[in-house]
């Protein structure tokens, strides 16, 4: 390792010396003279006196390899600062996809659900999800259950609710929860009508 | 507090950057060092100390404008309305304040809703409270009335620290906060905010630019002359 170092140490010496050589003519007794910043401190000495190819000293002399070759223009500045009007502008531009909730009345963006209204129904569901883990807890799901708000039970006799595993909430229902979200909009074919007949829904709430 | 939560944050900190901070927030009223058990609890302060951050905003809205003529223009109902010490970037915040200019107060409120910014945030809050404040206090009789007629950023408090990179180097971290300022000015916002612009540098014709430079070359004086 220390002696490919060296090797590299040397190659970059004999290089520079070559370069400065051709450049310097030392006819007139110009010796080449390098500016090597060696910790912060800029010193011109001769590459004749080079320093020595010792691995540690090739660490302390700093050679500032990513140093700017030119003034960055205005144009450039410009650029950097509000990009480009064509491909990608920088400054913030005004979005002209957000819609009013016509529900809540709250604005949204274009493809998104209303976040006001999606709020109001997690909650909703959290409380049907908390009643329903209170009231099964972990008993197996070997018949299908029904949420029912306050009220909800009187509409249908008895023997409707037979056969299912009821889960009652606390609290009337909300008026934006319809109870009519299963009714199947097309009857099934039956022998008097031949065709699919659509069905107007009911009860919506 | 915000400056008590970058305390945690910064490796070396002098007194220097402790005195103006605890001292011009918790000075108190009455200037006496509090003590527990003997000991000074509270760093003693100044009877005055000079008021730190921006001033003359705000003393906009206390000007009092002489009663205008029957046939002038009447002059629109404004409010001036600043935040102070907002811990995000000026450089940064220049984008949102830049976004907002020439934009009625409710359109305003809207398009900053949907930045994913973290300044967009106090931008919005200062045109509310200025909102509210201009129907409070500065006799503007509805709250949608208005538009934004200025707004823009200035540097605020740079608390500089210290951060460990690898192999013994430090990194300095600049903790940059910004003054955002707005003034709401009634009526009906101009048409766009190429319009807004416009005032600044308006297209003057021929004749215009002459008489002008005509103008100015007339105001020219030699001042202590006869």
């Amino acid at each position: 390792m220390a002696v490919m170092l060296r090797n590299v140490s040397r190659l970059l010496y004999d290089s520079f010396y070559t370069i400065s050589n051709s450049i310097f003519y030392s006819l007139y007794g110009i010796e080449p003279r390098v500016a090597v910043v060696v910790n912060g401190q800029c010193n011109n000495f001769d590459l004749n006196n080079a320093p020595s190819t010792v691995p540690e000293d090739i660490f302390k002399t700093d050679i500032l390899w990513a140093v700017p070759k030119s003034r960055r223009t205005i144009e450039k500045r410009l650029k950097r600062k509000f990009g480009d009007p064509f491909y990608k502008p920088k400054t913030l531009q005004l979005q002209t996809n957000i819609r009013i909730c016509d529900t809540c009345g709250h604005y949204h963006e274009d493809k998104v659900l209303c976040p006001h209204c999606y709020a109001k129904i997690k909650k909703e569901t959290e409380d049907i999800q908390a009643a329903i883990q209170a009231e099964l807890g972990l008993s197996p799901v070997d018949k299908s259950v029904v949420v029912l708000y306050q009220g909800d039970r009187e509409e249908y006799p008895a023997d409707h609710w037979k056969g299912k595993r009821i889960v009652e909430m606390k609290k009337p229902r909300p008026a934006w929860f319809s109870k009519n979200l299963l009714q199947k909009s097309v009857e099934s074919i039956s022998s008097s009508s031949p065709a699919n007949s659509d069905v107007k829904p009911t009860d919506l709430g | 507090m915000q400056c008590m939560k970058l305390f945690s944050r910064l490796n070396i900190f002098s007194k220097e950057i402790l005195k103006p901070i605890v001292c011009g927030r918790l000075a108190d009223v009455n200037n006496q060092i509090q003590t527990t058990n003997g000991f000074h609890s509270s760093v003693p302060c100044m009877a005055w100390e000079k008021p730190k951050g921006p001033q003359k905003w705000l003393a906009y809205n206390k000007k009092i404008y002489p009663p205008q003529a029957p046939d002038e223009e009447r002059r629109p109902a404004f409010v001036c309305h600043m935040k102070t010490d907002i811990h995000y970037s000026p450089k940064k915040m220049w984008y949102i304040a830049c976004l907002v200019r020439g934009l009625s107060v409710e359109e305003a409120v809207k398009q900053l809703s949907f930045v994913s910014k973290k300044g967009a945030l106090a931008v919005k809050e200062t045109i509310l409270e200025a909102q509210k404040l201009a129907v409070e206090m500065h006799n503007v009789e509805f709250k949608s009335n208005l538009w934004v007629a200025e707004s823009f950023v200035g540097k605020g408090r740079v608390i500089r620290g210290l951060r460990r990179h690898a192999r013994a180097r430090v990194g300095r971290v600049d903790y940059r906060h910004c003054h955002y300022f707005v003034t709401l000015e009634e009526g009906k916002p101009p048409a766009s905010q190429k319009e807004y612009y416009a005032h600044n540098s308006p297209n003057l014709t021929q004749q215009e630019m002459l008489d002008k430079w005509l103008g100015q070359m007339r105001a020219r004086n030699i001042p202590n002359s006869l």
